[in-house]
């Protein structure tokens, strides 16, 4: 690891640096390679940090500052109703009702924001609705409706009329001269209005109580104006715009499935199976490596050559022996028809031929009996392949969806993380954050053992597989 | 006095074999024999799923006959399947051993790359397959993320063999060569190749068994309403999938209820595999001579 | 050939008579039917398909006072047509399934859901009930099989409950950002093309390389192809001169339709290459503003939040495609049709009540 300091020992000039500047570069690219192989990974995290409907956005760093469109206004005309409509799916809205004397009102679309400013309505209790692409909804502002559903407004003969407050609000006091503008948000840091383009006059707004920011201007001409709104936000505020942390939590205590159970099971039912196939595997594969027996060869090469046969046409007939047991929704149901491990085997065997035969002799003089030889002599050397061997199981049961799917009704209370993690892809609508959010939780076990197995793993394979 | 002690150690053996056995028996023996005894059947489109096994026909060797007489597809998907194994092993066995050369030198965090590079292989997990469909948008896919998902799988799983391989050759040898004045290439190409040769007959014949029956990873993928097998192209008269390797191919015919067919399909592959493996155990063993 | 209309299908399946029937019990000893249902609902339609179960159970008790629990269980899509064979072969199918139209073929000649009509309470000739559907969502769930004697006749084995297709989804904020250019070409920014030609010239003003924007991208797979099918006039199957179905895809409509789509990417180079590997798929585009117009259906309309986008809204109403060169009417646009629904289910319980008295 410190090798670059024994290095100047030898000669301190030219070959050291030449050295040091190779070992850097091969740093630097164990490290590209590092980034490549793990993008899937780091991508995956990122992705469960997303809000709902932002999974496959390029967007990945938020917008602070968010402008407005320009709103129009009059100064010195008569009195106005001003409605606003608050929906981020809308694509339309208009206004229809004895307000706009029946006739269909397109509403300004700002963001999530609908606005529309109606003049020349005579003053008194009028009635109006939303269309809302193509569904019609009565104003959630509005104080009182109609038995027919119709929002009321009271629109004022000598000054401009709102249901509710608005999040966007420009009124002209001519007596005073003054515009007030005021614009709702919550979250900004500072709220910039610039009036009538560049050529115009540009206003801090100052913060007011319920995240509302005021000011007033003087000295507009009577005409035409209009305003714009320019919300400056902290980035972390603006963060959370696309990320969230709820997927996690969301995931974990879904309302729907029971995913702390599904964790559970899957963990049950993964190393479950890898205790059972350890131990199978190390009692059989000992016997090939160290025992004589008739037929020995023989038995080995048939479990070598139906290793051959595709997994895939053995679904159905093993699907039908599970449930001929009645093992449709149990743990062994899952776990049972897979311990029959020959690759694991093959691993042993390979492994446990190269425990020297005089020490099974030397516990033999010693006195021990068979069993004892196999706890004392092969457990303990073998270590590293039964490691292994655990780990392979434990990682390709943790992720058998497919088994796991057939054996489990949908209703079963053993169902496990794969299954439980696909009924967030609907036929056209997939869940990609919470998926996500699902898989981080899956790969933390994997990740925990292979962290704490990874040396014995390397050893294990390297002398199991290829001791030719 | 020996025959009662070769008998004791025979009764010893079996015990230790007997679960194993059992379970082999019941759950791959049986299902296996069952694979075979339905590969002599017709199962069609009209076969009632509730009695699937009772309502097909005896075919004899009718399957086996159809596939190598008279389905272009099947060669097709066995061709493709070389072509795929052509371009997968060399990759990993060139990347593999360029990450354990890279991995030999002592650097910092040489442990962490190790695992790192080894991650793919480990983190096989149901949802991997998801984010590479979702990064790579394979509409054809098959191709691609047989490529690029177990390419990088079986580098990491290369480099772990090759590093493994490579530290049982001693620092003198190369100290040796260094004296010598032989450059990087000569180095490796005189003292590590050669010790290697096994490890990269052991990764050829994986590949080649992994290519015939990759099965977990073509499921993963076909399943997917994107993979059709494509891109088409015509070839002898036929149109054909560039990407229906043999594994796909069974698939489909598996998922279409034609298990009779499926299931000659599998001994049809499993005695290429065979094939492949004697000859190749053949060339390992005179190898060592 | 898988005539895919995406709609996606109630069915009842048959517990076989006498074969063998379902591991569950159905009648418990209070005397409560258990009908159990898998679907495959996004949460929002799942928790509407549960009120509407509720509501059933109630409202068959009290018009007849029989007691009955719909189970509604929720499975993932993927692997649901594997899933339900090898439930098949157990035994453990469930009593009534929702799937997509194009395995109603597979499930019927594998005799894995019950001819509806057959049913002593179906009340009604097969035509009579065809005749309340649109055509082409009933059309798919009608299927010609043979009985045991080899004989073939049309029975219906599913009822829709959604129907869809697909639309052109257009941008209206890169519509807009483009308007001085379209209006240069005699174009309107603010409406979608009406025919395919209008189609291209959109298209071309709105490809702009240097944005990495694209008129229009689509996949390139059979379902997506249908709209342009379907405006080309072509049929997908007609009978030959001896009188047996025949691929219709070699028709000269068939190949006008395929020859304009691949000149779409090939020589007008409007397309983005969509349905390429590692290419940004049609959505994705769609979402992030490549891709100024894409087919799509109204399963997006909830992804699509927050974009302006138009062209729907006429699909709906017109329940034609927005592109049109020869009109073909084609089914409605609906996206949880709630009163369609509603109207439907008791229908299709009904049915599936009987079917496990028949297997019980």
């Amino acid at each position: 690891m410190d090798s670059t300091d024994t290095a100047p020992r030898r000669s301190p000039s030219r070959q050291a640096r030449v050295l040091r500047i190779r070992k850097a570069v091969l740093v630097l690219l164990s490290i590209w390679i590092t980034v490549i192989v793990l993008l899937p990974i780091g991508w995956m995290i990122m992705i469960a940090f997303k809000r709902e409907g932002q999974a496959l956005k390029f967007q990945f760093v938020p917008v602070t500052n968010q402008r407005s469109i320009a709103h129009a206004f009059e100064v010195g005309d008569a009195p106005s109703v001003t409605l606003e409509y608050r929906d981020a799916a809308a694509q339309q809205v208009t206004v229809v009702g004895e307000l706009t004397g029946d006739e269909p009102v397109p509403m300004l679309r700002d963001g999530a924001l609908f606005r529309v400013v109606l003049t020349g309505v005579a003053a008194g209790r009028r009635t109006y609705h939303f269309v809302v692409d193509n569904t019609t909804r009565p104003d959630p502002r509005a104080t009182e409706t109609t038995t027919l559903g119709e929002s009321v407004i009271e629109v004022a003969a000598d000054r401009n009329s709102s249901n509710g407050p608005l999040d966007v609000s420009i009124t002209t006091r001519l007596l005073e001269q003054k515009t007030s503008l005021s614009f709702r948000a919550p979250d900004a840091t500072n709220v910039i209005a610039t009036i009538d383009g560049d050529a115009g006059q540009t206003v801090s707004l100052t913060p007011g109580p319920e995240g509302t920011w005021h000011a007033d201007v003087s000295g507009l001409l009577p005409g035409s104006h209009n305003v714009e709104f320019l919300k400056e936000r902290t980035f972390w505020t603006a963060l959370g715009d696309i990320y969230t942390t709820n997927n996690f939590s969301e995931v974990l205590f879904n309302k729907d499935f029971p995913f702390i159970r599904f964790f559970f099971n899957s963990l049950v039912v993964a190393t479950s199976a890898g205790i059972i196939t350890v131990i199978l595997c190390t009692f059989a594969g000992y016997a090939f490596a160290k025992k004589q027996f008739p037929g020995r060869d023989t038995i080995f090469y048939v479990l070598l050559a139906s290793m051959l046969v595709p997994g895939l046409i053995l679904v159905v007939p093993q699907f039908a022996l599970v449930s001929e047991f009645g093992w449709i929704n149990t743990y062994q149901g899952m776990v049972l028809p897979h311990v029959a491990n020959i690759f694991g085997l093959f691993l042993m065997r390979q492994y446990i031929e190269t425990i020297p035969d005089s020490l099974l002799e030397a516990a033999r003089i010693d006195g021990a009996s068979e069993w004892q030889v196999f706890r004392i002599a092969i457990v303990p050397l073998a270590m590293p392949i039964i490691i292994t061997l655990f780990l392979i199981t434990f990682v390709s049961q943790w992720s058998n969806f497919l088994w796991q799917f057939i054996t489990n009704t949908p209703d079963s209370p053993l169902r496990t993380l794969p299954v439980g993690l696909n009924l967030f892809k609907g036929q056209y609508d997939i869940k990609w954050e919470l998926i996500m959010a699902g898989a981080c939780f899956s790969i933390i076990p994997v990740a925990i053992i292979f962290a704490l197995t990874q040396r014995y793993f390397i050893q294990g394979m390297t002398s199991g597989a290829v001791k030719e | 006095m020996a025959s009662v002690r070769n008998r004791n150690e025979t009764l010893i053996a079996y015990l230790f074999l007997a679960p194993f056995l059992i379970a082999f028996v019941v759950f791959l023996g049986y299902p296996i024999l069952y694979s075979l005894y339905l590969s002599f059947h017709e199962t069609t489109v009209f076969t009632d799923w509730f009695n699937i096994f009772g309502d097909m026909r005896w075919a004899g060797f009718g399957n086996y006959s159809d596939l190598l007489f008279n389905d272009f597809e099947f060669w097709w998907s066995l061709y493709r399947t070389l072509i795929y194994a052509l371009m997968m092993i060399p990759a990993q066995i060139v990347i593999g051993f360029f990450l354990a050369v890279l991995l030999r030198e002592k650097l910092p965090g040489r442990d962490f790359f190790r695992g790192a590079y080894f991650m793919p292989h480990v983190l096989d997990v149901f949802v991997v397959g998801t984010i590479w469909v979702l990064i790579y948008s394979p509409n054809y896919g098959l191709l691609d993320v047989l490529l690029t998902r177990i390419g990088l799988k079986s580098a990491g799983f290369g480099m772990i063999l090759f590093l493994a391989a490579m530290s049982n050759i001693p620092e003198s040898v190369y100290e040796a060569a260094d004296i010598d004045g032989a450059n990087f290439w000569q180095k490796h190409r005189h003292v590590t190749f050669p010790l290697v040769k096994p490890i990269i007959l052991f990764l050829i014949i994986t590949g080649l068994m992994g290519a015939l029956n990759a099965f977990t990873e073509i499921y993963a993928m076909a399943a997917t309403k994107y993979a059709q097998g494509g891109p088409f192209i015509d070839a002898f008269g036929h149109t054909v999938g560039v990407t229906k390797v043999s594994g796909f191919y069974l698939y489909k015919t598996f998922e279409q209820g034609d298990y009779g067919r499926a299931a000659a399909m599998s001994f049809l592959l499993l005695i290429v595999a065979f094939t492949i493996s004697v000859f190749n155990a053949r060339l390992l063993r005179s190898e060592k001579v | 050939m898988r005539n895919r209309f995406l709609t996606a299908v109630l069915i009842a399946t048959l517990l076989a008579a006498g074969v063998s029937c379902s591991k569950r019990p159905s009648i418990d000893a209070s005397g409560v039917r258990t009908v159990t249902i898998w679907e495959t609902y996004n949460a929002q339609e799942h928790e509407v398909f549960e009120s509407f179960a509720r509501d059933y159970e109630r409202e068959l008790t009290a018009r007849t006072g029989e007691k009955v629990r719909l189970k509604v269980e929720r499975v993932p899509y993927e692997g649901l047509l594997p899933k339900l064979k090898y439930a098949a072969i157990t035994g453990t199918a469930p009593d009534v399934c929702r799937v997509d139209n194009a395995w109603v073929l597979t499930l019927a000649y594998g005799k894995a859901v019950v001819p509806l009509d057959t049913l002593p309470t179906f009340g009604t000739t097969l035509d009579e009930e065809a005749a309340k559907y649109v055509p082409a969502a009933i059309a798919t769930n009608i299927i010609e099989v043979p009985d045991a004697s080899g004989v073939w006749s049309r029975h219906l084995f599913g009822l829709p409950d959604q129907t869809n297709c697909a639309a052109l989804f257009w941008n209206k904020g890169l519509f807009a950002a483009s308007a001085e250019q379209l209006r240069r070409e005699g174009l309107d920014p603010e409406r979608a093309p009406a025919t395919w030609d209008e189609f291209v010239r959109y298209s071309k003003v709105l490809t702009i390389p240097e944005k990495k924007q694209f008129g229009f991208g689509m996949f390139a797979t059979l379902w997506w192809v249908m709209p342009f099918l379907n405006s080309f006039g072509a049929r997908f199957t007609r009978t030959d001169e001896n009188g047996k179905v025949a691929c219709g895809f070699s028709d000269p409509e068939a190949i006008e339709a395929f020859k304009f789509i691949v000149s779409l990417y090939r020589d007008h180079r409007v397309e983005a290459g969509a349905w390429q590997t590692g290419s940004i798929n049609p959505e994705q585009g769609f979402l992030n503003g490549k891709y100024a117009m894409i087919l799509t259906g109204p399963w997006n309309l909830k992804r699509f939040e927050g974009i302006d986008f138009g062209g729907v809204a006429r699909a709906v109403g017109s329940g034609r495609y927005v592109l049109e060169r020869r009109r073909v009417e084609h089914g409605r646009l609906q996206v949880v049709d709630e009163r369609g629904y509603r109207a439907r289910f008791p229908q299709m319980v009904h049915v599936a009540r009987h079917a496990v008295a028949m297997g019980a």
